[in-house]
């Protein structure tokens, strides 16, 4: 752990000053992915932070909070197999709409998450390899990211196409100024459009050839209508990345997933052809009554 | 519960989870020199020592356990020790 690059190091730090019990997290990851990991994160962390070692603190403490709650939320899980959340308002309440929980622990948490929770990094390399990849072979992108989050998804598809534009959907006015900020620090956001609106209205823009929405499904009432509506807004023939969180119990998750095959068939009902999927776990669970959040990776067709 | 026992169950409830022997469970154990001690198992034993002591601990005092010696003084405080 002596040789990491200085923002990992300064990252490691952070961790390791105010929450120990996260130390060995960036050894864990380093040990399962190696030298290109390291590469992508620090290139990541120090076009975000730039040296700003107090803005990697707050993220640190972002992270370490958000993790230790979803930790203890999947040892109550693994009891009640159930979400606590019972509505998508008392969501908007809580999360989405709070500023203070969206700037200080939400958005930097799940930054990080991309890189330090390992089934998040795997679907990261995944969709590079089965939904980016494709797409470079268009002369056009136009994609449409809903509910972008922290604009990590569509900071991806922008620097790995050239030729896409982006149009990113989301309802929360942190996520949007956390995606703005992000794509200007990549020099990227001359090739984006924000939209402040409700996922599931997209009644206007251009006809999307692309389209992305990633850990969406599990934080909606009725996750079949939006992907209904997400069909009828996309062009026939588009290329689309949906993920969703399964057994995995965030404090603004509400729809629960138990496995890919319950995501496909709200996906195939909508009028999308799957093309690819794949299942990523954060670990194994010990036993058969534990459980382990998983990310369900789907390429689809329109 | 007297510090013995106290001191008893937690190395007891730390074997179980941390899969080693009891008996290797000093006072100089920690995250730092077990090595399969990590964030998961932490939460893992955190809560197996709330329901077997029958005790809580809020997110500030879950990230100060670190060792046994701090889960120790930290169970024996809860339970009037």
């Amino acid at each position: 752990m002596s040789n990491l690059p200085p923002h990992i190091a300064l990252l490691q730090s952070a961790i390791a000053d105010n929450y120990a019990i996260f130390q060995k997290v960036i050894a864990a990851r380093l040990g399962e992915f190696g030298a290109p990991w390291v590469e992508r994160f620090e290139g990541e962390l120090q076009t975000l932070f730039d040296g700003d070692r107090d803005a990697i603190a707050r993220a640190a403490d972002g992270y370490c909070a958000f993790s230790l709650e979803a930790m203890r939320l999947q040892a109550r899980f693994d009891i009640t197999k159930t979400y606590a959340p019972d509505s998508y308002d008392k969501a908007v309440e809580e999360v989405y709409g709070n500023e203070t929980y969206m700037v200080n622990t939400y958005l930097p948490a799940l930054l990080l998450s991309h890189y330090l929770w390992p089934h998040h990094y795997r679907q990261l390399l995944w969709t590079h390899e089965h939904f980016i990849a494709p797409l470079k072979a268009l002369d056009v992108v136009r994609f449409c990211d809903v509910g972008i989050g922290t604009g990590f998804y569509s900071k991806e598809l922008l620097a790995g196409l050239d030729q896409a534009q982006g149009w990113g959907f989301d309802i929360s006015p942190s996520s949007l100024v956390h995606t703005r900020d992000v794509l200007q620090k990549w020099r990227l956001d001359d090739r984006y459009t924000f939209c402040p609106r409700h996922v599931a209205r997209l009644d206007d823009g251009p006809e999307f050839n692309a389209f992305v929405t990633v850990e969406l499904l599990e934080h909606l009432e009725d996750p079949q209508a939006f992907l209904r509506e997400l069909r009828g807004t996309v062009a026939s023939g588009a290329l689309g990345l949906i993920t969703a969180a399964i057994d995995a119990p965030n404090r603004d998750h509400i729809y629960l997933y138990r496995d890919n095959e319950s995501i496909a068939a709200q996906i195939e009902v909508a009028g999308f052809e799957i093309v690819q999927q794949e299942n990523f776990a954060a670990y194994i669970p010990a036993s058969e009554q534990e459980t382990a959040p998983q990310s369900g990776c789907f390429v689809v067709r329109a | 519960m007297d510090n013995a026992a106290i001191r008893e169950k937690i190395a007891s409830v730390m074997a179980t989870i941390l899969e080693m022997d009891a008996a290797d469970i000093n006072d100089d154990s920690s995250m730092d020199t077990i090595a399969v001690w990590d964030s998961l198992k932490h939460m893992k034993l955190v809560i197996a020592l709330e329901q077997e002591l029958g005790v809580e601990f809020d997110d500030q005092e879950v990230v100060e356990l670190i060792s046994f010696r701090l889960i120790e003084l930290a169970v024996a405080e809860k339970l009037g020790g």
